[in-house]
């Protein structure tokens, strides 16, 4: 789509990004006659150029607006974030996995953060439509601690040597594991091509086969008529001059221009970090920016602690085999988040992720101790020996962690997002845990030698929190801004608490119910 | 959506390709270096010690064009693809970055009597370089050059091969980079 669209003079709703939640909105809305605009801040993307290489993939992070960082544990905006087409999904490894009944009441339960104010009830009936959709592979029954859903539309992944190796080092240490559940074609399926297992999903898949925005709701919303702009980023909601609980557009900068786009209904579906500037931006010296009435707009700012257990072994484990997201799963310790002394926190085993020699995750980057003389020989063992496995943790949603506004402004004026987010003791003692477990695991199983990568910010999650309290939370269940008529929220920013499951399911899950709230809000 | 399948695409070729100067088309780091492209952002002494430090930490780096590669990257901010951006330090500042530590590496290198390259790189390593390095922090500089002496060595289908792995490419990169 050509960012010279004509941007028409009224919509019935805005939805700003065109990530996942952004893309399923825009589909979502337009198929109920709704005429709907997408303003996405990046470039345009197609699916002819997710070109395979670690380097390449570069492109499809984070390049807007920098956005300032601080804390003990910082959220890697720029590696989680995404930029242009398709946002931060272009480049998701695909894991679909359900929260869980019990990450919906660590507040009432455990005196930890906050509560949603909806449960896993409520979710899973937009879980098992969006799966059918999808068409998510994976073996729910082996799942044993999977909450109640449909099974799963797709076989699982096939298991590669890597994946053979750990899951007979899980199974000596008396672990569970099962098939990793990803949107993943296993089959060709709606159009969609099946996976070939070349472990290129990092830097965007082309074929279609993980389900990306280009390849699933975007190409819909489009076809439905929605409409979409490129290299446009709002900065701004615009407020009825006599309604301050009413918007009525959006404002955005285009090559260096402010402009205005109208419509009935906003929806913020850009990253947590950029929905939060926008609102924050949002205010001016007559009102205060929506969502913060109660000092909450920003705050419960979270990540997924996490971490790579890396190890050789005597097999050939051909890690270059599979996909980026892993083949098995393990959530033995997902059930009680007390179970560890001085931690707290559900976390999951992420297992046998197709490995790369270079980038951030490789194993090449994992061992800076070798060089020199010694890193071919050791390049050349893990091309065929490796195995490597990632655990995913829990964050406790802290008040204090939060998304402000900087004192700095970008060229264009606009002050620039600061993210500060420290860690708790308790989530530093879980990934402690977890960290020496796996090194257990990999020995148990037969490792010659094992390491760790550091502790790392998977996802970003929070900001714009939902909640039943609106002195305590942004949104309401659907993502309406509390103060606000027409003004909503979608995305990973509305999780009051994190669980410690890859979160693009459930902010689909979400943004679904979100879609149709809206729809029957306007059919009256 | 149209549906691809990887097999149409041919897989190989310039990963890492640099438009040359002066409109000759498009050529690989290696080829750059081969044929003794002029530096658009490193001074001669910075490409020297970025070529030295390179090769000491990842053998090969030195012919693979890590110099050009760089100076490629450096010199255009608006769409680099250093891996820097992923750990702080943002494209606009990635020139200053990338300079200062060459300046320090070679400022020590000067000033430490019989100190070898591959000793400084030991000292980088370990975050002990000692007083004469006037520069961003020895040890994350020392990763973030290593990290990029990887792509350049083994990041794409000629360093996979050289691996025993296949590349297997989706979708081939093309001979250009595109912001």
């Amino acid at each position: 789509m050509s960012a010279q669209l004509k941007v028409s003079d009224r919509y019935d709703a805005i939805v700003v990004g065109s990530g996942m939640a952004g893309s399923l909105m825009a589909a979502k809305l337009s198929a109920e006659g709704l005429r709907v605009l997408i303003v996405e801040a990046g470039p345009e993307r197609t699916l002819k150029e997710l070109y395979s290489s670690q380097i390449w993939a570069r492109k499809l992070k984070w390049r807007g607006t920098p956005v300032e960082e601080s804390g003990d544990h910082r959220i890697e905006h720029v590696f989680n974030a995404g930029y242009g087409t398709g946002g931060s999904a272009i480049h998701h490894y695909g894991v679909w996995l359900r929260l869980h009944e019990n990450d919906f009441n660590v507040a009432s339960e455990h005196g930890m953060g906050l509560d949603w104010p909806i449960n896993y009830g409520d979710l899973r009936p937009y879980y098992d439509e969006i799966q059918h959709e999808i068409g998510i592979s994976g073996d729910a029954k082996a799942e044993k601690w999977r909450p109640a859903g449909d099974p799963y539309p797709l076989p699982p992944l096939p298991l590669f040597p890597q994946g053979q190796t750990l899951k007979k080092a899980f199974t000596a240490a008396g672990r569970h594991t099962a098939p990793l559940p990803v949107a993943i074609n296993t089959r060709p399926r709606n159009g969609r091509a099946a996976c070939s297992y070349d472990g290129w999903c990092d830097a965007g898949c082309p074929t279609g086969a993980l389900a990306n925005p280009l390849a699933t709701y975007l190409p819909v919303a489009l076809a439905n008529g929605a409409q979409l702009i490129h290299d446009a980023e709002v900065i701004r909601v615009l407020r009825d001059a006599s309604n301050a609980a009413k918007v009525t557009g959006v404002e955005y900068i285009y090559a260096g221009e402010r402009r205005r786009a109208m419509a009935s209904k906003v929806v913020l579906c850009a990253f947590p970090v950029q929905n939060a500037r926008i609102l924050h931006n949002s205010a001016d010296d007559r009102l205060v920016a929506p969502g913060n009435e109660h000092d909450q707009l920003g705050r419960y700012l979270m990540t997924h602690p996490a971490g790579t257990v890396f190890g050789l072994f005597e097999d050939d484990t051909a890690p270059h085999q599979g996909v980026s997201a892993g083949a098995l799963l393990c959530h033995d310790h997902y059930a009680d988040k007390q179970a560890i002394k001085g931690a707290f926190g559900s976390y999951q085993w992420l297992i046998a992720q197709a490995a790369k020699p270079n980038d951030l995750l490789g194993y090449g980057t994992s061992r800076p101790d070798i060089y020199g003389a010694a890193l071919e020989p050791f390049l050349t063992k893990a091309a065929s020996h490796l195995a490597n496995m990632t655990m995913v943790g829990e964050d406790i949603p802290q008040a204090k962690n939060r998304i402000v506004l900087s004192d700095n402004k970008d060229p264009n004026g606009v002050p620039v997002a600061h993210a500060s987010h420290d860690t708790s003791a308790q989530t530093v003692a879980l990934w402690d845990h977890a960290m020496a477990e796996g090194r257990q695991i990999m020995s148990q199983g037969g490792a010659i030698e094992t390491w760790q990568g550091p502790r790392v910010a998977m996802h970003i999650l929070g900001g714009t929190v939902m909640g039943k309290d609106p002195q305590r939370s942004v949104t309401d269940e659907y993502g309406r801004v509390h103060s606000m008529e027409n003004l909503y929220v979608a995305g990973s920013g509305l999780f009051p608490s994190g669980g410690a499951v890859n979160p693009t399911f459930t902010l689909s899950a979400l943004a679904l119910r979100t879609a149709r709230h809206i729809v029957s809000a306007a059919a009256g | 959506m149209t549906e691809i399948n990887r097999r149409t695409f041919v897989t190989g070729a310039t990963a890492l390709g640099i438009t040359a100067i002066g409109g000759l088309g498009t050529l690989t780091p290696r080829q750059a270096r081969a044929q003794s492209l002029p530096f658009a952002a490193l001074e001669q002494t910075q490409a020297r010690m970025a070529e030295g430090l390179g090769e000491a930490m990842v053998p090969g780096a030195k012919v693979a064009g890590i110099a050009h590669y760089l100076d490629w990257q450096l010199s255009h901010p608006e769409s680099s693809l250093l891996m820097a951006k992923y750990l702080g330090v943002n494209p606009e500042s990635q020139l200053e970055f990338y300079t200062a530590g060459l300046d320090a590496a070679s400022a020590t290198l000067n000033s430490v009597a019989d100190m070898t390259l591959e000793q400084l790189v030991d000292a980088m390593a370990t975050d002990s370089v000692g007083p004469h390095w006037q520069g961003p922090p020895a040890g994350f500089f020392f990763f973030l050059l290593r990290a990029d002496a990887l792509d350049v060595v083994y990041g794409d289908v000629s360093g996979y091969e050289s691996l025993g792995l296949p590349y297997a490419a989706h979708l081939d990169v093309p001979s250009r980079w595109r912001s």
